[in-house]
């Protein structure tokens, strides 16, 4: 039977070789569903963009809509699983809300430079178009945290 | 709790307190560096009005303060920038000495924070600082299509 002191004496030997050894750290969920999420998102703020008939903002939200839905294949799942919706021209300005609180919590479960300069770029690009739409509808935006949770 | 659990806890802090100190080490300096861009941009931008824009100057002072939080939080601090300490970017802002200056040189002021915060969200590891940093990320992106003149083209 090991005594009490021996135990301690063990234990701290243990976590004094452990605080000398290779660093770990604890992996972030997976980011799939925050990808989906921010798809989803982006396919809104886009159906919005084309019923106001903006058709560069919806344009390019297309194109980040594209490379979401890539980026979810190639991590082997199915883009369609994210909400598509139409229409939702009254709804423009809260949809760009909430496409970029998608993007900003898209980044920390993205890893590595490429990754993070990928969810860099959507949120940068997404919140300009977002000023540029609420601008043209007499709303520009006001907010020094655009894509704080709310 | 057993004492194999206490053991087990004790071992698993220990195991992760390097990566971590490390970690906010480097998120430390980025956010210190990002305050003091904000400082001098808020110098800059004070009692400026710009087309498009409410008050950067007031929303500067505002991530500066939300920047100096999440210092705090990891056990730093770091002093007021002075005035001459202003970066170039924000220099370039505060003298220049006609609209068009003032226009071209506070586009270029944010495109040059936008190149920063980009660099800090590739970088920051501790998931509240990242948001913090995301979210000035897109107020600048914000401020830089609204300055560029890029009206929305119908």
């Amino acid at each position: 039977m090991v005594g009490r002191r021996a135990l301690l004496l063990g234990g701290g030997a243990a976590i004094l070789a452990a605080g000398c050894g290779k660093d770990e750290r604890v992996s972030p969920p997976a980011p799939e569903p925050a990808l989906l999420r921010s798809l989803a998102a982006e396919r809104a703020l886009g159906a919005a963009m084309a019923t106001l008939e903006m058709r560069l903002l919806s344009a390019r939200s297309r194109e980040r809509s594209e490379k979401l839905a890539s980026a979810l294949s190639e991590r082997g799942r199915d883009p369609h699983e994210a909400l598509d919706v139409t229409g939702g021209g009254n709804e423009a300005l809260p949809r760009g809300r909430r496409a970029l609180e998608a993007y900003v919590a898209l980044l920390p479960r993205l890893q590595g430079r490429d990754e993070r300069s990928f969810g860099a770029d959507l949120l940068a690009q997404a919140a300009a178009d977002v000023a540029l739409m609420g601008d043209a509808l007499g709303t520009p935006p006001d907010d020094p945290f655009p894509g704080t949770p709310t | 709790m057993t004492r194999r659990q206490v053991f087990g806890a004790a071992l698993a802090a220990a195991l992760a307190r390097p990566a971590l100190a490390a970690a906010e080490d480097r998120d430390g300096d980025i956010v210190k560096h990002l305050i003091a861009r904000e400082e001098a941009a808020a110098y800059a931008y004070r009692g400026l009005r710009l087309p498009g824009l409410d008050d950067p100057a007031a929303q500067d002072t505002d991530h500066a303060k939300a920047l100096r939080t999440q210092l705090q939080a990891i056990g730093r601090g770091t002093s007021p920038i002075s005035v001459d300490q202003l970066d170039t970017a924000a220099r370039r802002l505060a003298e220049a000495s006609n609209r068009d200056q003032r226009l071209a040189a506070a586009a270029d002021l944010e495109a040059d924070l936008i190149a920063d915060y980009r660099s800090a969200v590739i970088a920051i590891f501790e998931p509240g600082i990242l948001q913090t940093v995301a979210t000035i990320l897109a107020c600048h992106a914000q401020r830089r299509a609204l300055l560029s003149g890029a009206s929305y083209p119908a």
